[in-house]
């Protein structure tokens, strides 16, 4: 098995060593161009277009002789002899390609000028710049190939038969790589993007340029891309040491799924809105301006004493003082924008909002995503003092907004509960807001009745559940009789007789209503009303709870 | 890396916002994107991963069974690596550990072939099978999904028998028996001439027309070997330095008796008091039927069936010996027999079944139960070790 997984491995690490070179010398190339376009633009005779292909190459060959190099102790003639070989042929090589561009016809221009001559030309600005580039092309390459040495020799690891863990040295190595590649990038997107600026070609004093955005969206492709190769490396490193069989084929679609993968995206990153601000980004520019106002005081703030100090210096000493730093400008609040096409205002509000819609859904979403992944590292914050204020804080606010919102619920279901309840009546309710008059003649009979039931129960004599109206109607009657003789005050008030039919007629309309399907007229209704203000009258005066 | 991005993320909205410049925004989109994406990519794909193994649930003692697994990805995004981690026992594994990483492309399916090999009789997982994945850029940690564990039945060695004394009890079967006393009227063995005593009902009247002469049918004596057999596997009942080798051989005779049996077409059960490894009681009780698929069943109880402390054997013959019919074999396989043991096989013989005695192991009590035994007239066998067993095979 082993010579099996030794052999996957091998290959898997080969194809995947051979991407990365590749991917190097491509970062290379569009960081080096970059610096060609940027030559190009300051100085428009200059044709730097051969800088990309020019740091392909040395990058390549740098990591190709990576290994060689690597042997070499620096002090050993050995070194010293290597070094000399690699740069000698880098710096012809150079200067051949200049040739080349320029045309051989300059080559015996500058061999007819003598030794003198030939130096002075042979070491022209162009070829100075070009050097410069490609030493520090091979520097970056360099600090690449250190960075990617320890991702290697899969192999040894199988061999070696649970040996170092190396696959912990691998993820600091991958880290260290990425916060360089980020680096470089972050150099180049800023660049461009300063050159590309008004503002800060103006304060630079260099041209605008309306350059480099291929480069540097290429150069975080490619990136990504060997960001992914290392992780290939990190899980080649975990199955090596678990003695997994890894397909051979593993490697060529790691990088062809990523490369899908990233062309996907890509075009879908291209696709969304970029420039429809309605003012906004106008004002994250003046809000942003702001900071850097502050940031500016500070630094003029701490710039006075120095000042006064070099003043001092400068009388006793005869010098000439430091130039004193003038205060930062303030910053003009932002005008509104006027758009040169003549678009309508809805339309370019509804583009504004998705632009800003789909910038803040993503970063939300993001911060969302990484919050969740660093729940443990949140939790660990929650154990500082501020932080915990902080969080006490932001938890009473919660707690304040939630039980706000509770009340404002429940308050919304009584008020809805009540508005589902009008016109149906319930028994069990203890008050309703129940308008009489939009109420049919059925259902204000049924009212007046239950009124006087609600009102029986409160003065102790509710229906019992096994009574039939009628029943009830004959011990209310009894009732009533009984109330009113031993009651002398009341004597005047209701005659018996008028209360007992009263009862009556509301018991017998209520019976109509509820139980039969013959019409309920208004003029029923209307008696029930009579009869109900008379039994009404006659309870108001009985005690509550009585019996 | 997700730290980094992301302060680098709100850097760069911010110099967007600073310099108006278009293409920052651009490349926001594409970081988070990929951030995002990769994410949703890393999750997604492992979900849609689904593995199918093949293979044989039930394999005989020695024998190997190959297994293959089909991990088909149903997705249309595909898997760039998905590692497969299968667990095997040690007792039946057959190959080297199943560890492997494969790519599964769109809609892809990738195969895994091992073996299986039956080591030792018993009830064994096949797995589980972990699977783990993740995205390229290694922006999520793993993701991982188990895949339940199927089982797989590893049959006892069975040893084939040729010649077992079983002491036959019922006079209705189907196997030759020299004892006169069982003949089978439907086993014709010939004729002679009538004498005296001879019923008249064996009179063969065409014979005795032919022949002139009074002839009477002769039959061939036959037995019915019905079986039960009671294995033992009370866990107190064995030493504990025995323990292993003498129940793994008291299963060894079960399963040889039951195949012996079955193979000659007769009934056999199986009744045990150990524990079911599936079920972690013991098993229910195996009926005295025939049959091949019977045997089987048989087989599969005894394959799981392990030590343990629940009933004791006296218990378990008390339990089951007035479900037997008349006449059948009681073979009771054990490793000790105690006064109740006795007792229970003394009421068994009584109440009309055959009683057959067999002791596993080496144990110094064995002489005396061997010796009670046969003072209670039941037939004894006494098996110290497998080799014990060619007395049944000669």
């Amino acid at each position: 098995m082993n010579s099996d997984l030794l052999e996957s491995l091998t290959w898997n690490e080969k194809v995947s060593t051979l991407a990365s070179y590749l991917l190097v010398g491509g970062m290379m190339a569009c960081f080096l161009s970059l610096m060609g376009l940027l030559g190009q633009a300051i100085d428009p005779d200059w044709q730097g277009w051969y800088f990309g292909p020019l740091a392909f190459i040395i990058s390549l060959e740098s990591l190709y002789v990576y290994q060689r190099r690597r042997q070499l102790r620096f002090p050993e003639a050995e070194w010293f002899s290597f070094f000399t070989a690699e740069w000698g042929i880098i710096i012809l090589g150079l200067r051949v390609l200049i040739y080349l561009k320029q045309g051989l016809s300059q080559l015996w221009i500058d061999l007819s000028r003598g030794v003198g001559g030939f130096l002075e030309s042979f070491f022209s600005g162009e070829f100075i710049a070009a050097l410069v580039g490609v030493i520090l092309v091979w520097i970056l390459t360099n600090w690449f190939a250190d960075l990617m040495a320890p991702l290697r020799n899969d192999a040894t690891l199988v061999i070696l038969e649970g040996g170092a863990d190396t696959s912990v040295e691998r993820h600091a190595v991958r880290q260290q790589l990425a916060n360089l590649v980020l680096l470089i990038g972050i150099f180049m997107a800023l660049l461009t993007a300063g050159l590309r600026s008004e503002s800060f070609t103006t304060w630079a004093r260099l041209p605008l340029m309306r350059i480099g955005v291929f480069n540097v969206m290429f150069y975080f492709v490619l990136a990504l891309l060997l960001l992914s190769q290392t992780q290939f490396a990190l899980l080649r490193a975990r199955w090596g040491l678990n003695r997994f069989r890894v397909s051979r084929r593993i490697g060529a679609s790691w990088i062809l799924y990523t490369l899908i993968f990233l062309m996907l995206v890509g075009l879908f990153s291209l696709a969304l809105p970029t420039s429809y601000t309605f003012g906004l980004l106008s004002l994250l520019n003046y809000l942003l301006g702001l900071v850097l106002l502050a940031g500016g005081f500070v630094v003029w703030l701490l710039s006075i004493p120095i000042f006064y100090v070099s003043l001092l210096l400068s009388s006793l000493f005869g010098m000439t003082p430091l130039e004193r730093i003038p205060p930062p400008r303030v910053i003009t609040p932002p005008v509104e924008e006027t758009t040169a096409q003549a678009m309508p205002i809805w339309l370019e509000l509804a583009r504004s909002i998705f632009f800003w819609g789909v910038l803040v859904s993503l970063l939300a979403f993001a911060l969302v995503v990484f919050l969740r992944s660093r729940r443990e590292d949140i939790l660990r914050l929650g154990k500082i003092p501020l932080f915990r204020w902080l969080k006490d804080i932001i938890l009473l606010f919660r707690q304040s907004v939630h039980s706000a919102g509770n009340q404002l619920n429940q308050l919304a279901a009584q008020g809805m509960a009540l508005f589902r309840r009008s016109g149906r009546g319930s028994r069990d309710a203890p008050w309703t807001f129940v308008n009489v008059r939009r109420l049919t003649a059925r259902a204000k009979v049924r009212f007046y009745y239950q009124a006087m039931l609600r009102r029986a129960g409160e003065t102790g004599r509710a229906r019992k559940s096994n009574q039939t109206p009628s029943e009830f109607a004959q011990l209310m009657d009894e009732h009533i009789r009984r109330e009113t003789q031993t009651t002398p005050e009341h004597k005047g008030l209701v005659a018996v007789e008028q209360a007992g039919e009263a009862l009556r007629q509301l018991t017998a309309v209520f019976i109509q209503a509820r139980y039969s399907p013959q019409e309920v007229s208004d003029s029923d209704a209307a008696s029930a009303r009579g009869a109900w203000d008379v039994l009404r009258r006659l309870m108001q005066s009985w005690k509550r709870g009585d019996q | 890396m997700g730290s980094h991005l992301f302060v680098f993320l709100i850097a760069l909205v911010g110099v967007a916002a600073l310099l108006r410049e278009e293409f920052l925004f651009t490349l926001v989109y594409l970081l988070l994107g990929v951030y995002l994406l990769g994410r949703w990519w890393g999750t997604y794909s492992l979900k849609h991963v689904k593995v199918k193994r093949q293979f044989d649930r039930h394999i005989y003692l020695g024998e190997r069974s190959r297994v293959t697994v089909d991990i088909v990805n149903q997705s249309i995004l595909p898997a760039a690596w998905v590692q497969i981690q299968e667990s095997i026992p040690v007792e039946i594994s057959g190959s080297e550990p199943v560890r492997q990483v494969v790519s599964l492309p769109s809609r892809g399916k990738s195969q895994v072939e091992y073996w299986l090999e039956g080591r030792k009789r018993g009830y064994y997982p096949v797995g589980p099978m972990r699977l783990y994945s993740g995205d390229v850029l290694g922006i999520i940690d793993q993701e991982s999904y188990e895949v339940p564990a199927e089982h797989v039945t590893v049959y006892p060695r069975i040893i084939p028998l040729n010649k077992v004394a079983i002491p036959p009890s019922s006079p209705m079967g189907s196997i030759r028996h020299t004892q006169p006393l069982f003949e089978d009227p439907s086993r014709a063995g010939g004729k002679r001439a009538y004498g005296p005593g001879d019923s008249l009902r064996r009179v063969d009247w065409k014979a005795t027309a032919a022949t002139g002469n009074l002839q009477v049918k002769l039959f061939e004596p036959a037995i019915a070997l019905e079986t039960a057999i009671f294995l033992n596997m009370y866990a107190p009942d064995y030493e504990d330095r025995q323990r292993y080798e003498a129940t793994e051989l008291g299963v060894i005779v079960a399963a040889s008796l039951a195949t012996w049996v079955i193979r000659k077409r007769q009934a056999a059960g199986f009744m045990t008091n150990g524990i079911d490894l599936l079920t972690g009681a013991p098993p229910s009780a195996v009926p005295v039927k025939g049959g091949q698929g019977h045997l089987m069943r048989i087989l599969e109880v005894l394959a799981r069936v392990n030590v343990g402390e629940t009933d004791n054997f006296a218990g378990l013959i008390q339990h089951h010996k007035n479900s037997l019919s008349w006449g059948t074999t009681l073979a009771a396989v054990t490793g000790a027999l105690n006064d109740d043991g006795f007792d229970a096989l003394f009421l068994a013989q009584r109440a009309g079944l055959g009683v057959m005695l067999v002791l596993v192991g080496r144990n110094r009590e064995l002489d005396r139960v061997e010796q009670r035994a046969r003072r209670f007239g039941i037939a004894c066998t006494r098996l110290e070790r497998e080799r014990d067993l060619d007395v049944w095979r000669k």
